[in-house]
């Protein structure tokens, strides 16, 4: 087994014995999928909007959490690529997992146009959640800071309106964008729109995570 | 544990003087001390003080064992102590008896000479 | 000087001496049965003489080679050099100028009052932190034991070895057979211990001393490491530290504890840097 691949089992394995944030990854968003249950639109987007900020959260703590662990295991030999490569696909992996789960459960129980398009959403979603919260969790000191960034965000995406132009610059708007595609239809959605927004999205965050964590600890080339 | 326990009180220590000369001595009176049963140090430095040669530290004592060892006079086995970290017995070996009966005859002739040295420092 | 304290200390004279494996642990358990079977009060020191002059006589009358020359890196081998480096943390100086070198064998004592920067030194020699000024070499992997932190609260102790024992080369079985056989070392079972969050600071900082002993790193830099813990722990992690170094490691050993003195080879006294004048508060 690869470095990576312990760091990405291990990742996992601490994640799920935190059990308060466990409860609100899976609780949260079926509430507010629950809360909004007679529009199929309004909630395949609740849902999509609960997974967006109980994964992102979760990659925060657990990029905060990891901070700890890294310099001795950067001394024992661990790359610094190795590290972040196998935290991230820990991640990823809990993330599409649990994305999985909620697409079975809208699939059961939602009449949507296309449940194929939904399964896209969700993904997107959770990968760019995991980009998020880790550069967030790059670049704040402590957890309660970037809990605050986050619901920052969130905030922010909930009440603004979608149809402003500004609200690209949040970085959920491709779930969005890719729900309504997938609920409405190209007609309001654009599936291309969404997909690039979300590889934009992505490509500034790991590049926040780079600078967060070098501007952090310049650490020389290897031990 | 304390080996004096109900025992007399041992004599009076001795003074400095008749410590140099315990140094001198002390391997031979440890080995005879070993002939006569299996023994560890502690014990054997409690039946040292209870015969009258004081407290002999376990700086003098643990070395002196060592040489002996060393020199095959004596060999030792660990047993497990109850509870405790266990303890070192010291058995004597054949070449240890041999050395033991040399030992005897050369005090022998070393303390009457010695002894007919002083008295006559005495009756000058 | 308390009867553990001078068990370590012979224990460190005899190695010293070159008396080896099981004479030498054997002569620190007969001391040890010995002061069990004495009165209660009885004192190693008034019993067996300061260590040091116990273990010439012990290793004299054993025939062993006799006191090792320290190492003392003038022998073109070394581990480490660092070459006169500072570091000062917004302005303010936190180390003065500092140079050092640790040869195999070698176990460095960093001492001096708080603020001096033993801790930011330290991080300097392990690379987690570039200096302002000077130069850091290493020519051997690093074993690393933070002050406090350094740890995941929701994993294990087993997989924390796992996870340092691979990095450093050991297969998952192998890292954690070592972890094992270090924990019990230093007198704890690692095997089925529960997660970080709930251990008690002793024995997360034992857990900090087997992280960076496994996979036999051949250079240790340790802050602080005995904070936390009693003088029997204190004592094993000695004999550890020194059983390594016998095999060739050597070991950078911050402490405020004027003990630490008596077990290291060479002793490096910082003094608090020079601060501007009028400047206020302590450099980290």
């Amino acid at each position: 087994m690869t470095l990576a691949a312990i760091h990405a089992r291990l990742t996992v394995r601490g994640l799920l014995r935190r059990r308060l944030p466990v409860a609100v990854l899976v609780l949260l968003p079926v509430a507010l999928y629950l809360a909004s249950h007679d529009t199929v639109g309004r909630s395949v987007r609740a849902l999509v909007f609960g997974i967006s900020w109980a994964v992102s959260t979760v990659a925060l703590f657990s990029t905060l959490a990891a901070r700890e662990l890294e310099p001795g295991l950067w001394l024992a030999g661990h790359r610094r690529r190795e590290l972040t490569a196998g935290r991230t696909a820990g991640l990823l992996a809990l993330a599409l997992v649990l994305s999985a789960g909620f697409w079975a459960m809208v699939a059961l129980d939602q009449p949507v146009r296309s449940i194929g398009a939904v399964a896209l959403d969700f993904a997107v979603t959770a990968v760019v959640a995991v980009a998020f919260g880790s550069a967030v969790g790059a670049l704040v000191k402590a957890e309660l800071e970037g809990a605050l960034v986050l619901f920052l965000f969130a905030g922010l995406q909930a009440v603004a309106n979608p149809f402003d132009g500004w609200t690209r610059a949040l970085p959920f708007w491709s779930s969005r964008e890719l729900g309504t595609w997938a609920v409405d239809g190209p007609a309001q959605g654009s599936l291309a729109g969404g997909s690039l927004h979300a590889v934009a999205t992505v490509v500034v965050c790991l590049a926040a995570t780079v600078l967060g964590t070098w501007g952090r600890r310049r650490l020389p080339s290897g031990p | 544990m304390n080996a004096d326990a109900g025992r007399p009180t041992p004599p009076a220590p001795p003074a400095d003087l008749s410590r140099e000369w315990i140094r001198g001595v002390l391997e031979p009176c440890l080995l005879a001390l070993v002939a006569t049963g299996d023994s560890y140090g502690y014990e054997l430095a409690s039946r040292l003080a209870a015969a009258g040669l004081g407290p002999v530290p376990g700086g003098s004592l643990y070395p002196a064992l060592t040489r002996l060892e060393k020199q095959g006079l004596v060999s030792s086995r660990w047993r497990a102590g109850d509870g405790g970290p266990g303890r070192r017995y010291y058995r004597l070996t054949a070449a240890g008896q041999r050395q033991l009966a040399t030992d005897i005859e050369r005090w022998d002739s070393f303390a009457a000479t010695v002894a007919g040295l002083l008295r006559q420092g005495a009756t000058a | 000087m308390n009867d553990a304290d001078w068990l370590a200390a012979l224990d460190h004279e005899l190695a010293l001496r070159g008396m080896t494996g099981s004479d030498r642990a054997e002569a620190v358990l007969e001391a040890e049965a010995h002061l069990a079977d004495s009165e209660p009060g009885a004192v190693a020191r008034e019993l067996f003489g300061p260590p040091d002059r116990y273990a010439d006589d012990l290793a004299q009358a054993s025939g062993a080679p006799g006191r090792r020359r320290p190492p003392d890196g003038t022998t073109g081998a070394w581990l480490l050099q660092a070459d006169r480096v500072t570091r000062s943390y917004r302005g303010r100086p936190a180390l003065s100028p500092t140079s050092l070198t640790v040869a195999p064998g070698q176990v460095v004592a960093l001492v001096g009052p708080n603020g001096a920067g033993k801790s930011t030194l330290l991080r300097l020699l392990a690379g987690l932190e570039p200096p302002d000024g000077g130069t850091v070499s290493r020519r051997a992997a690093t074993g690393w034991v933070p002050q406090s932190g350094g740890l995941d609260p929701f994993l294990r102790p087993v997989e924390h070895v796992e996870l340092f024992g691979v990095a450093r080369g050991l297969s998952r079985a192998d890292a954690r057979r070592q972890g094992e056989r270090l924990a019990r070392h230093l007198g704890w079972e690692l095997t089925g211990a529960p997660v970080v969050g709930r251990l008690s600071g002793g024995t997360a900082q034992k857990l900090r001393m087997v992280l960076a002993l496994v996979g036999t790193p051949r250079l240790i830099l340790a802050d602080e490491p005995y904070q936390g813990l009693d003088t029997d722990s204190t004592r094993r992690f000695w004999e550890l530290l020194w059983s390594v170094c016998e095999d060739g490691a050597g070991a950078v050993v911050s402490s405020h504890d004027p003990e630490v003195l008596r077990r290291a080879d060479t002793v490096l006294e910082l003094q608090p840097a020079v601060e501007p004048a009028g400047a206020q508060g302590v450099g980290r």
